[in-house]
Formats: structure tokens, sequence, C-alpha cells
């Protein structure tokens, strides 16, 4: 299956974003595919899919930190001598974890050994924070050009 | 694309003249119009689709809500509806519930 890479757009998953990526994939679509009906079913579907996208990271995100982008890119397929318009999006997601690190050198020996062990798990939750990108969901979408 | 949203009123009937695109971001202006209407009282609500050139699913879902809130023997018009506009509409069985035409004309 030959392919032909039209370009892609990663942008936060947020409404602010909305215009840029549903532009993004519109203006594609408009030079892609020549007929009307198949052109506005695609762009019916793609908009559908990325406000759904956009929706959930949204609820996702509440009362949370993540960092939630979403990238869509386009190409075009040839299978079967058909030529086909393929999006595709993908969400990324970065959480900020907590990193596990002790500060058992401050643990006073003088302590029973059941109790160094509470001190040195409280220690170990006593973390800093880092960013820790994810690949989540991938959805595809298709229509045929012709 | 934006969404320019005018609401004239007539004797028995209001008209909603639209122009852009009915999506995802713009919908909620078309809904909070049309929950500015006494939609329970409307006898005909007119929908002016000929300067529109999309309806994503959640402009449907603006025609829906109009639809529910208007009498049972009210009328809503959808005029002037691009030929794709109109197979969402069909495809979704909304067609159903309103009254296509081409122009003011034929009503």
């Amino acid at each position: 299956m030959a392919g032909q890479e039209l370009g892609s757009i990663e942008a936060a998953a947020s409404m602010e974003n909305w215009d840029k990526i549903n532009d993004f994939i519109s203006e594609l679509i408009g030079q892609s595919i020549a007929n009307a009906s198949r052109g506005y079913k695609l762009r019916l579907a793609s908009e559908e899919l990325v406000s759904n996208i956009i929706r959930a990271a949204g609820e996702l995100n509440s009362g949370e930190d993540k960092d939630i982008s979403l990238q869509v890119s386009a190409r075009l397929e040839q299978e079967n001598g058909k030529s086909w318009f393929v999006v595709k999006t993908a969400i990324m997601v970065g959480i900020l974890t907590h990193i596990l690190v002790g500060a058992i050198p401050l643990i006073p020996s003088s302590i029973s050994a059941k109790e160094r062990l509470a001190a040195w798990g409280f220690s170990l939750l006593s973390s800093r924070l880092i960013r820790l990108p994810m690949t989540g969901l991938m959805n595809i979408i298709s229509m045929s050009c012709g | 694309m934006s969404l320019t949203i005018e609401v004239t009123q007539g004797d028995i009937h209001v008209t909603i003249t639209l122009s852009g695109d009915v999506d995802t971001k713009t919908a909620p202006d078309l809904l909070s119009k049309l929950t500015a209407l006494e939609l329970h009282a409307l006898e005909q609500l007119r929908l002016d689709l000929q300067a529109v050139e999309f309806v994503s699913s959640a402009g449907l879902r603006a025609i829906v809500f109009a639809k529910q809130k208007m009498p049972h023997e009210s009328a809503l018009y959808l005029i002037g509806a691009s030929e794709q506009i109109v197979d969402t509409i069909t495809k979704t069985g909304l067609a159903q519930a309103v009254r296509i035409v081409n122009s003011a004309d034929e009503i």
C-alpha cells in the first residue's frame, strides 16, 4: 500500500485549539477530495472525532494536573487502484507522577525496626514530581477520494 | 468559520437567518438564541440555512431542541439547506420532524 503524507498538527486538546485543528483537516480535505458529498461526510466525521476527543480531554483533565495534546495527521493511501484520504488522531498524555526518593539518612537510628520501616516508607512518598509522556488512544477514519 | 445569527420576528413566526458553519463551537450560540425565544408558544419557526455550509451533530441537536420545545402542531421549516445538509438531516431521521423547503416562498 503506497502512501503520501499530507501533513500533521499537534496542539493541546482544548477548545482554544478547536478551530486550528479542524481548519487543518478541512483544508486538506478540500484540497484532496473533489467530490463535495464525500468531502462533507469526512469533515462531519473528523469534526465529531476531534470534538469528542477535546471534550473527553477536558473531562479527564478536570481537577488534575495533566497535559493532554491531540495529534492529527492526514495521508493519501492507494489500495486496489483506489485513493483513500486517511485521518489519524493520537492522544498524548503527560502525567505529573510522584517519583520515589528517600530521606533515609535523616531517619534516627535510635527508633525500632518497625518505626524505621514506617519512616522509610513515608520518606519514599515525600517525593518530587516528574513528567512522564504517555501515548494513548488512536483513531483512524478514511474516505475514498474517487 | 464563525456563525452569524439574525433573528426576525414575524406575525406568527420567527425567522432565524444563519450564515457560516453550525458546528461544535458555534452551535451553543444558536442554542442560546433558540432558548431566548418562547418556543413553547411559537406556531412556526423558520431556519434560513441558505448561507450555511456545514451543520455538524451539534447543530442538529440545536434543531432537535427547538422542535422538542415547540408545540406538537407547530412547524419548523429549514429553508434553502444545501444538498449535503439535507442528506445529513434525512439520514439521521430528522427530516420527519421538520419541513424542508428551498425558499420561503414555498411556505
